[in-house]
């Protein structure tokens, strides 16, 4: 009896002392920073700040002056998953080193969210004939060991690169030979007329590493930080795994002084905890803000960024176990897309209107599939499909609420007669059975195009055999139009293909087509010019602190 | 007497790491996935750095050569390389069983005098007021889920009240928050056993003869009943140091605190870095192993009954 008393006491206090925590923690007073703006400044989503003019900044105002910040201090989900640029290929890792390495083009975008590509590291090339481009590199460039940059290096860098990284495999996959002119002039032999190569030469996998670094580690990741050596505005100094990356302004740096002396990034993985690192003042940008939190974050005077990122999530169909497209229609008919992404999602989205993202060159306005059960219902009657069941395997943790939306996916689909098993795995061993096995109908992936060209999303995706088609999805005609815009120089026609292209996969359906989610970045009052791309690339180098008076 | 005890129990720590060594193999190899997948996303990975990394870890021999080769390597110090990142897993482990320790003991002291002193007062009057609401008490402590706990300590002391920082390991301010939140839940547990094992060894005739020889009730639980409780408070102690040992991972995953258990957790098991899980998993086990060695020593010596047994 006594226990039991006890027990129900206990959990009393429990109570108690979660209503007074939860009162405690949510008291709205006093947690404005003293410099918050009036007004809590919407920033400029793309940023398109590459270019400060002074070290101080030129003010708005009267009273507002730019001042450049010594140590900065971002809070991203994940650590760096590989030391390695050329293996690397998660956006939290590629972030860190974009700003220690560099690329020979370099990704612009304007207003509007539109990229465009500036030579960065050349500084003017040219293309001989088809399959011939010739570079010449800026003069001038040196890497943080102090050492010049080359071509050497370049051709260093593009050989070993495919070697030991999946993403330079593919975007350097075009290119049969780098030759090496003179000191600062090189020439790319293609193996086939390539469109896209100035896009794939903007992409950090395809940044230049010193060749002696290439040498040393010809087919295997390197083993030490000590060897990431770039020619970029930052000097990586410090890595320890699980706490903190350090990284310095190098005093060499050939372009535009960057107005932020250091950068440190922490890892923190929980959400609400690293909420807790902006709130507490112990970091000033944060990443992957959980869309439940951003309210109330903007209510306390913190700047969010809010923008689409060119990640389509989508939910890939077995075509071979579910070869009849009416099927396939079937499935995308059933699903309230919208619903998904204001509910679900809370808003932190919007619904796919191709299977690329508005951002990506080659894009093309499509109708989504409207929310039609009944319709969805009747094909699936016409195909003698229903009841059938249907293995659907989904990762958690991966994507913003992926295991939430494969049971909302699994509901809707139960809702027009099919029967779904689901199955949740851990993101290694999902990774694994979707590229290896085919003992499935349905799984959930997200693709994000980061060269910003068609080529990337769609050709390794729905060409007949790509890599990553792992719908195992054929359509000749598909096929011939993706074969024909990666060759095609001109823009225009290329534009047309992709439409060709992404019109019949619309229509053929090799996947139910969600959304697009939303990158979403929380800053201090205060803070600007941090540039934030849809790629889910942070840019840190020139952003500056407002101060008034 | 004690030597022989030692000796004995020594002669029983390598079979219990082989078998450690020989479980810990058998479920890497069970799970599936692949470090290099992972390491790509939804990319694949060249397949010649596959099988370069597969040679390298030894990973294309058949099962049992994997086996002996790694009890070789642990034994020898050679404990591999990080696969993503290249670090030493040996170095690494140290690094971040190092922070584990400094937060397990720094809860553990906290939970260990918070219990041990609310048991005593608890049982210096058993059924009273004062045990009950001690009785609830730590209740509410084990009950409280870390998660929840640690981010409300976080909201109030770090977000509100500027404290204390809410994640991270720099500086021992950064240990106040997670040590905290992982002593809430052990001083419950410890109070209660403390208790139970007070008023049992108040029970007994020695404690009678004190108290009739007319001690002060002060002597008696100070000299008596403490004296044999804490012989069950050292195991419990020993206990949950070893269960800490191996990583608070939701604490340290809420506070971003760089422990041995996130490290398993994380770069072990979701990155299936097999170094790093192979050498995290083997040195915890190795620590909790020497601690309980050290524990059941320490029994001996509080408790000469404990090495007679052994004889």
């Amino acid at each position: 009896m006594a226990v039991r008393r006890e027990f129900i006491a206990a959990a009393a206090i429990i109570l108690v002392i979660i209503l007074v925590a939860a009162y405690l923690a949510t008291r709205p007073e006093e947690v404005a920073p003293a410099a918050t703006p009036t007004t809590p400044a919407q920033t400029t989503p793309t940023g398109a700040t590459a270019t400060p003019t002074t070290p101080v900044g030129t003010p708005t105002t009267p009273a507002v002056k730019h001042v450049e910040i010594d140590t900065l201090r971002i809070s991203q989900r994940a650590d760096l998953s590989s030391i390695d640029v050329q293996v690397a290929t998660d956006a939290p890792t590629l972030s860190v080193f974009s700003h220690v390495y560099e690329t020979l083009f370099k990704i612009e975008f304007d207003e509007q969210g539109r990229a465009s590509f500036k030579p960065w590291l050349v500084e003017s090339y040219k293309q001989v004939n088809e399959t011939v481009w010739e570079f010449k590199l800026r003069a001038g460039v040196k890497f943080h060991d102090g050492s010049p940059l080359t071509a050497r290096d370049v051709k260093a860098s593009f050989e070993r690169g495919p070697k030991v990284g999946g993403l330079p495999r593919i975007l350097l996959g075009p290119v049969k030979e780098v030759q090496v002119v003179d000191d600062l002039t090189f020439r790319l032999i293609l193996k086939y007329p390539f469109a896209p190569l100035i896009a794939h030469l903007s992409h950090p996998s395809t940044a230049i590493i010193p060749a002696k670094v290439a040498e040393l580690f010809p087919d295997k990741p390197i083993d030490d930080i000590k060897y990431i050596i770039g020619t970029g505005p930052y000097r990586f100094v410090e890595f320890v795994k699980g706490e903190r990356t350090v990284l310095e302004a190098f005093e060499g740096y050939w372009g535009p002084k960057p107005t932020v002396k250091r950068i440190i990034w922490y890892p923190v993985p929980d959400d609400s905890t690293r909420v807790s690192y902006l709130e507490a003042g112990r970091a000033d940008v944060i990443t992957h803000v959980p869309p439940h939190l951003v309210k109330s974050l903007k209510d306390k005077g913190f700047q969010i960024v809010q923008i689409p990122s060119t990640r389509v999530i989508y939910i890939g169909i077995n075509v071979e176990r579910i070869p009849d497209a009416r099927v396939r229609q079937a499935l995308n008919y059933a699903v309230d897309k919208n619903a998904i992404v204001q509910v679900v999602l809370e808003g932190a989205g919007s619904v796919a209107t191709a299977p690329i993202s508005p951002a990506v060159f080659g894009y093309t306005k499509l109708d989504p599939y409207p929310y039609d059960p009944e319709r969805a219902r009747r094909l699936i009657r016409e195909a003698g499909w229903e009841g059938k069941e249907l293995v659907f395997i989904t990762p958690q943790g991966r994507y913003l609420r992926d295991r939430e939306i494969a049971d909302a996916i699994k509901n809707y689909l139960e809702a027009i007669g099919l029967k779904v098993r689901i199955e949740v795995m851990e993101w290694a061993a999902y990774i694994n059975r979707v590229t290896t096995q085919k003992d499935f109908d349905l799984f959930l992936l997200g693709w994000s195009t980061v060269t910003l060209d068609a080529d990337y999303g769609l050709y390794s995706l729905f060409r007949t055999g790509a890599p990553f088609n792992r719908m195992l999805y054929s359509n000749k005609e598909v096929d011939a139009y993706l074969d024909m815009a990666r060759e095609t120089a001109n823009p225009a026609l290329r534009q047309q293909y992709y439409a060709l292209a992404q019109q019949l996969i619309w229509k053929d359906a090799p996947w139910i087509f969600l959304h697009y989610e939303d990158i979403i970045v929380a800053m201090k009052p205060g803070l600007v010019k941090v540039e934030i791309q849809p790629i889910e690339r942070w840019i840190l180098t020139y952003a500056m602190l407002e101060v008034r008076g | 007497m004690l030597l022989n005890y030692i000796a004995y129990r020594l002669t029983l720590y390598i079979p219990t790491l082989f078998i450690i060594l020989f479980v810990v193999f058998t479920l890497v190899k069970l799970l599936p996935g692949d470090p290099i997948r992972v390491m790509y996303g939804e990319i694949n990975p060249p397949p010649e750095v596959e099988a370069a990394l597969r040679e390298k870890l030894g990973l294309d021999k058949p099962l049992i050569v994997q086996f002996l080769l790694y009890v070789y390597r642990i034994f020898t110090g050679d404990w591999g390389k990080s696969i993503a990142t290249g670090e030493p897993v040996l170095e690494l482990a140290v690094r971040r069983f190092t922070a584990t320790l400094e937060l397990t003991v720094a809860s553990l002291a906290i939970a260990t005098v918070v219990g041990i002193t609310l048991a005593y007062i608890a049982a210096m009057k058993p059924n009273s007021a004062i045990d009950r609401l001690i009785g609830i008490v730590s209740m509410a402590g084990y009950s409280m889920p870390v998660f929840w706990w640690g981010l409300i300590l976080i909201l109030i002391f770090s977000v509100n009240l500027k404290l204390f920082p809410p994640g991270g390991r720099e500086g021992l301010e950064s240990l106040v928050l997670p040590a905290l939140t992982l002593a809430t839940v052990n001083f419950g547990i410890i109070a209660r056993v403390s208790r139970a094992a007070m008023l049992e060894v108040s029970t007994q005739d020695f404690v009678a003869a004190a108290r009739a020889r007319g001690f002060s009730e002060r002597r008696v639980m100070l000299a008596y009943v403490m004296r044999n409780a804490v012989i069950t408070i050292v195991t419990l102690v020993g206990l949950r140091f070893g269960i800490l040992m191996g990583g608070a991972v939701i604490t340290e995953t809420v506070f971003a605190y760089p422990g041995i258990g996130r490290m398993i957790v994380e770069t072990g098991i979701f990155a299936r870095d097999y170094p790093v899980l192979f050498g995290g998993v083997v040195f915890v086990a190795l620590v909790v192993m020497t601690v309980n060695l050290v524990v059941d020593i320490l029994y001996a010596i509080v408790d000469p009954r404990a090495r007679v047994a052994r004889g």
